[in-house]
């Protein structure tokens, strides 16, 4: 898109309002689509990963040959559909005998791509081989926990660039009310080895405790698989700072005359000048004014008369 | 996973996060006070609070054990270590239940979580209870640039910042020109007002204010009950009730005067000559009243006053118009071609509805029709003519004449 695109109507100026960049920002929508060749394996995995984030992503079911993202002149397609859907992370599949099994996590920032980590799937186990009680299914939209054990996810950079990328893939809107009897699922992911993640997703059964506290069961429901971590590029510094900039930490500029208070809320003092009682100015519409004028006219008018009269006289 | 109802997850400003601050307390508040064993697991692990994420940095991975089966099938199965390593049991052939697994690294550390969430202080909700969570610990980043307003706000200044954002721009978005020599400052200043109008000025000289006008007016006649408009269609409708029964004594009456128009033949007079014509006649201003035979003459004029004598028009019975008139138009009717153009156009409908449709042509009655015709034919052509008539068909009148159908199919078939 090389042309800027003013809304003409209503509807379109609210569309761009809402992809505008904005302080509190909506959740990030992601984008699955696959290369030329994929897998059974991959393809289940692409529709799982769909399924679990049902609201806010966009799943295209094309074969795309032109996007290599680890390749300088392979993310313009990329760049595209993102600005396209407005999405801000992308799940990119594909299947070659070097690579076999290939996701492609990635991150955008400003519609063009920030970071990405590429990892194979491994005894990918899918929703329906999972048994367990129906009423524990997690809901569509619920807001997820995670649970990250190992010390990989702190010592070794791919890991803790995968453990960023999953937060961000799964985590959902940032809520601040949060209802408690919502708690429906956890994503679990263990660090197995250096490049080596087992990734499954948890239902959570709260069940009576002693204290008010309840106690949680885990019961696997969801897709689990193993996450094999083989490149990974880190966004350059100055990319980094521009994106990890936040209002937050900054001191707010004070504004002159204005005050809050807990029982009132905001409040303001005015300063009222002085009147110059003086200097303002009266409307013509006053009825003594136009006798002025007509009065002054008229003495106008006769003094003009004995003028010419004199004029007239002296001739 | 299943589309069932959501529990609402509400999303306030950030604002109101601060100024609750001060009165909640704090998670880690909540945890110290929760129990026993969240402060501990609180140091132990690390909590976000405000994504809900726990994460076990104490947790030592060793390489993938031997006693863990990997089958193609896709099923897992690691086995526990003595030091502490996930056992995740979930094995296909016995029912795979996570929690027969016992006390789980995984479920420990979620159990972290609520522990502390569930010793916050909540707001009663019809759905459950609802607790405020903190800001989230955990900084990733953001999806798009923010804007230069923000962060003028919030104090800062990013020259850098700005030059980025519009090369970045300028990539695919849009060509900028960004001269270097401009200076970044400028374009971090919020605009400025616009110079008021030379009416803005003149209005604020004079004092002049600027009134809404209200599209509501006050109806002062109206009464606060009744409905204006069914009253005034119930109005109408009496005023022409009125009317209707008035009207026709007033006719009457404006017949008495001779004001009506006149039904009869004669000339149109000068008005006044006229009512002193009808006084001097009938007695009163009104013109006499027509009797029948008057009419029935007028019609017959009428009727016959066309061109061609009335020949085309619609049939008059015989009662409406005079005797003479009526004689006239039968003559009309019978003199003219109409009658001989009825025979003629019923003579080719006859032969087209005898074309089409077989059912109703007698072969055997068309045979001896035409042979009839041709034995009349034949003998008139001879000299002889014995004037005996009798139908005969012998192969020699056919040799002689040919086949008398043939002339009959010929006709049939034109």
């Amino acid at each position: 898109m090389l042309k800027i695109k003013t809304p003409k109507t209503q509807r379109a100026k609210r569309e761009f309002e809402k992809r505008a960049p904005k302080l509190v920002e909506n959740g990030r929508k992601t984008l699955i689509l696959h290369g030329t060749k994929t897998s059974d394996v991959l393809n289940t995995v692409l529709t799982q990963i769909y399924h679990l984030k049902r609201d806010n992503a966009v799943k295209y079911t094309k074969k795309n040959e032109n996007i290599r993202p680890f390749e300088s002149g392979g993310e313009t397609s990329l760049e595209f559909f993102s600005l396209k859907t407005d999405c801000s992370l992308f799940v990119f599949g594909s299947h070659s005998k070097k690579r076999p099994n290939n996701l492609v996590l990635g991150r955008m920032f400003d519609h063009h791509i920030y970071d990405l980590v590429e990892v194979g799937v491994d005894n990918f186990r899918p929703m329906e081989s999972f048994e367990y009680d129906k009423k524990l299914t997690p809901r569509i939209g619920s807001k997820p926990f995670f649970a990250f054990v190992g010390d990989g996810f702190e010592s070794v950079e791919e890991l803790k660039h995968l453990k960023e990328v999953l937060l961000d893939l799964f985590r959902g809107e940032v809520v601040e009310n949060l209802n408690l009897a919502g708690i429906d699922h956890v994503f679990v992911c263990t660090a197995l080895s250096s490049s080596t993640v087992f990734f499954t997703h948890c239902a959570l059964q709260l069940k009576k405790s002693g204290t008010a506290i309840p106690r949680m069961e885990l019961v696997e429901v969801g897709p689990s698989m193993d996450l094999v971590v083989r490149r990974h590029r880190l966004p350059n510094d100055s990319l980094k700072k521009e994106a990890m900039k936040t209002t937050t930490g900054q001191p707010k500029k004070k504004i002159k005359n204005v005050s809050s208070d807990v029982l009132q809320g905001k409040i303001g003092k005015i300063y009222i000048p002085d009147q110059k009682v003086g200097g303002i100015a009266l409307s013509n519409d006053v009825k003594g004014l136009k006798r002025e004028r007509r009065e002054a006219k008229k003495t106008k008018a006769v003094g003009e008369n004995e003028a010419k009269k004199r004029k007239t006289a002296s001739k | 996973m299943s589309r069932g109802r959501n529990f609402p997850i509400t999303v306030a400003p950030s604002c109101r996060r601060e100024a609750t601050a001060s009165k909640l307390q704090t998670v880690e508040a909540a945890a110290k006070q929760g129990g026993t064993s969240p402060q501990i697991e609180a140091e132990k692990y690390q909590i976000d609070w405000g994504s809900l994420v726990a994460s076990d940095p104490t947790h030592h991975s060793q390489s993938i054990p031997s006693s863990r089966f990997v089958f193609r099938v896709a099923t897992i199965k690691i086995s526990f270590l003595p030091n502490g390593v996930l056992d995740w049991s979930p094995d296909r052939a016995e029912t795979p239940s996570f929690t027969t697994a016992g006390a789980d690294e995984g479920t420990e550390l979620v159990q972290a979580i609520p522990d502390s969430l569930f010793a916050l202080p909540s707001s009663d909700d019809p759905d459950g209870p609802v607790v405020l969570l903190p800001q989230p610990t955990t900084k990733l980043p953001r999806e798009k640039h923010l804007f230069d307003e923000y962060l003028v706000l919030s104090g800062t200044k990013c020259n850098e910042f700005v030059f980025w954002a519009a090369f970045s721009l300028a990539r695919i978005e849009f060509p900028v020109i960004f001269p270097l020599a401009f200076s970044c400052d400028k374009l971090l200043d919020l605009p400025e007002p616009k110079p008021p109008t030379k009416w803005e000025l003149f209005a604020k000289m004079k004092g002049i204010k600027k009134h809404k006008k209200e599209k509501h007016a006050l109806d002062e006649q109206a009464e606060p009950g009744e409905d204006p408009f069914s009253k005034r269609k119930a109005e109408k409708k009496k005023r022409i009730e009125k009317q209707e029964k008035n009207r026709p004594g007033n006719l009457k009456q404006a017949a008495k005067v001779g004001a009506l128009p006149r039904l009869s033949l004669f000339p149109k007079l000068p008005r006044d000559i006229e009512l002193r014509w009808n006084l001097a006649t009938n007695g009163s201003h009104a013109p006499k009243k027509a009797s029948k035979k008057e009419l029935e003459d007028v019609a017959g004029m009428a009727a016959t006053a066309t061109a061609s004598g009335g020949k085309f028009d619609k049939k008059i019975a015989r009662g409406e118009i005079s005797q003479a008139h009526w004689e006239f138009l039968l003559l009309v009717e019978r003199k003219g071609m109409s009658s001989q153009e009825k025979q003629q156009t019923a003579k080719i409908l006859d032969q087209l509805m005898s074309k089409s449709s077989h059912d109703i042509l007698d072969v055997n009655k068309a045979r001896f029709v035409a042979i009839t015709m041709f034995n009349v034919k034949a003998e008139k052509q001879t000299e002889e003519g014995k004037g005996t008539r009798h139908i005969s068909y012998s192969k020699e009148a056919e040799a002689k004449n040919g086949n008398p159908l043939k002339n009959l199919q010929k006709r049939n078939t034109r």
